[in-house]
């Protein structure tokens, strides 16, 4: 998040329970991992934006760009760039991120 | 020592765990059976499961006051599962509240599904990215 110097970029991270030791919410040392302003945190116990993203499954380890412009409407809208887990697509969504081209990669 | 005193903080527990978790005791067995919806049928209960855990810790603590004919030793057993259990319920349901955010953020704040629509919708001039973590 660092390397993207755009003031304007909202950052939306959702905590959710999936593991089995998940089962509090996000403590101090979790939610300090990204300090960065441009970041809004939630705790979604009932992982109701992975079911909005993916009906039936769990959506996690994951992160999606959307382009000034997508609205979400009905349906959550399909992002420019997604992918899962983020430490394999960490240089894929960083590139996407800064340079903002390409189409949408593998998502979870 | 009735078996219903000590029943009652065990009860507790085992129901604050249930409540609390997609995990601990039961984690690998719901792991096993696919612990994704197994979890959500917890998480679904868990208001229940906590109230419920309340009420035995409560039970629990009646029945021990009411219990002063047992002998000493097992009156001391008895105080020290009851106040196990009540440390062990307050730490479960403590670690359910969301630590504060970091400098510049708002606070963490729990998720509902319309709000959040609506704070995707109003930053639609700019790029946004959704980040979906566990916290572990």
């Amino acid at each position: 998040m660092r390397d993207a110097n755009d003031p304007t970029l909202r950052v939306f991270v959702v905590w959710e329970p999936v593991l089995i030791t998940d089962w509090h919410a996000p403590g101090a040392g979790a939610v300090a991992r990204i300090p960065d302003a441009r970041v809004t945190q939630f705790w979604d116990p009932r992982r109701s934006l992975s079911q909005a993203i993916r009906r039936g499954r769990v959506v996690w380890d994951y992160v999606a760009i959307y382009p000034p412009g997508v609205r979400w409407s009905d349906a959550f809208p399909a992002p420019r760039f997604s992918g899962a887990p983020v430490v394999r697509v960490i240089d894929d969504f960083r590139r996407q991120l800064i340079t903002g081209q390409g189409a949408a990669a593998g998502g979870s | 020592m009735r078996s219903g005193t000590l029943a009652s903080p065990v009860a507790a527990v085992v129901s604050a765990l249930a409540a609390l978790s997609c995990c601990l005791p039961l984690g690998p067995f719901l792991l096993a059976a696919g612990s994704a919806g197994a979890s959500g049928i917890f998480l679904s209960l868990q208001p229940y499961l906590i109230a419920f855990s309340i009420l035995m810790l409560a039970v629990g603590f009646v029945q021990a006051f009411r219990a002063r004919q047992c002998g000493r030793r097992r009156r001391a057993l008895n105080v020290a599962v009851l106040l196990c259990s009540t440390g062990l319920v307050a730490a479960m349901l403590f670690g359910y509240v969301p630590a504060s955010a970091p400098a510049g953020q708002p606070a963490v704040a729990g998720f509902q599904l319309d709000q959040f629509r609506q704070a995707f919708n109003a930053a639609a001039d700019r790029t946004r990215v959704v980040v979906l973590l566990s916290p572990t």
